[in-house]
């Protein structure tokens, strides 16, 4: 019949109104149901399929206000119940990564072949790279463990990789640019220890952004994603003006080439770690919980 | 238009009931449910799909009711989905069922007086 055709079309075309969520779940199975009406209601004739058409019509806009209303709930509950421990603990499993990245970057800042010059440290930028790289995925990995997702740490772990790696391959550009503007500026060792602090800086401002929104990513939430990238990127700008406004400072000083690559190495661990922990307060604040804030504040520390 | 009680306790709405009177009997498919609660209510109850759907999602949250793979076949030869009773489900009916009895007799028993 050409009526239950085209009323299992514009009924198809209906159900696009409900949230995604809840079109996946049951949109098959509601259409199967709705033409398994309509085929029982065409044996009674015209005037059934037409009650079964209108039926669904008249209960379609309070029913997809409700579903809406009920994913805007479940949206909060989830927000301010659930992910609170994950949240928190995952701006912890990212605090002791980058910690220990940057502890790791340190001791490589110390080699002798990366105390001149400001490429010498790009030399080591592989493998400073591939320690990103890992300690990323054992942070996701920490994250996903600590959420007691274990069946999502290999996600996680690709997540925490990706997030760091991509963060650090966005900074080859702006790293190799401002090395070589400050190179021409003031070609001496108080402008490679601006320039790895500038990019450091930039670094870990994308690296923190990115790890955000895979966090974000690994919920299935894009609003969620985005604000924990925000919230990330935010305390990153705030720890590292704190701590390039020092280590400017110091550079004006000036001390001897060994000496100043020692207080490099340390500057560019307490300024991420400064970084790291203004970023967990926030990453706890962006909960909306002022205990989890300060809680992921002080275990950051 | 029939509502679905959202407090997840009894006393529930009379679609609620028959909801989950329908599947009393045993598992069923969304449409053996529609049916049901149709003939159950003497045909004043006729839930349209997205008002049946909306409820067995909340039921499925509140763990009043379980999916499961039906035997029986739809057309296109997949398992057909259907959703059966939990313990929970099971009980909150039943306490229902007992609200009623006590209501009905309170009443009897005032009418009886009264007459």
């Amino acid at each position: 019949m050409e009526i239950t055709r085209a009323a299992e079309k514009i009924f198809a075309a209906c159900l696009g109104l409900y949230p995604s969520r809840f079109r996946a779940e049951f949109g098959g199975e509601i259409r199967e149901v709705f033409s398994e009406s309509l085929r029982q209601a065409e044996r009674r004739g015209l005037l059934s399929v037409l009650a079964v058409g209108l039926r669904e019509i008249s209960d379609l806009p309070i029913n997809v206000i409700s579903e809406y209303w009920e994913e805007y709930h479940m949206r909060n509950l989830q927000l301010s119940q659930p992910f609170v421990r994950p949240l928190w603990w995952g701006a912890v499993g990212f605090g002791l990564s980058a910690a220990l990245a940057d502890l790791i970057n340190a001791v490589i800042a110390l080699q002798p072949s990366g105390l001149t010059g400001p490429f010498a440290p790009d030399a080591l930028f592989g493998i400073g790279m591939g320690l990103y790289a890992l300690l990323g995925g054992l942070g996701g990995l920490l994250f996903a463990l600590v959420c007691r997702q274990s069946a999502e740490a290999k996600r996680c772990f690709m997540a925490g990789s990706l997030g760091f790696l991509i963060g650090h391959l966005l900074s080859i550009p702006v790293m190799v640019a401002s090395g070589v503007l400050l190179f021409l500026w003031n070609p001496s060792n108080n402008a490679a220890l601006l320039m790895t602090i500038v990019t450091r800086w930039i670094d870990l401002f994308l690296m923190v952004s990115l790890t955000g929104l895979f966090v974000g990513w690994l919920n299935k939430d894009l609003r969620r994603a985005l604000t924990l990238a925000g919230f990330a990127a935010l305390g990153t700008v705030s720890g590292g003006l704190l701590g390039l406004g020092f280590c400017g400072l110091l550079a004006r000083i000036g001390p001897s080439a060994v000496g100043q690559s020692v207080i490099t190495a340390g500057w560019i661990f307490a300024v991420n770690s400064v970084a790291g922990i203004i970023g967990g307060a926030l990453l706890g604040g962006a909960i909306g919980r002022g205990g989890a804030s300060r809680d992921a504040a002080l275990a950051a520390v | 238009m029939p509502s679905i009680d959202r407090s997840g306790n009894p006393p529930l709405t009379e679609a609620a009931f028959y909801i989950l009177l329908s599947l009393a009997s045993g598992p069923k498919h969304g449409y053996a449910i529609l049916k049901e609660v149709e003939e159950l209510s003497q045909g004043r109850i006729l839930f349209s799909t997205g008002t049946l759907y909306g409820g067995l999602k909340r039921f499925l949250e509140w763990d009043w009711i379980r999916r499961v793979h039906k035997p029986e076949e739809d057309g296109t030869g997949r398992p057909r989905k259907a959703y059966a009773l939990t313990e929970k489900g099971r009980r909150i009916l039943n306490a229902e069922i007992a609200r009623l009895q006590i209501l009905v007799k309170t009443a009897r028993i005032r009418t009886a007086r009264a007459g």
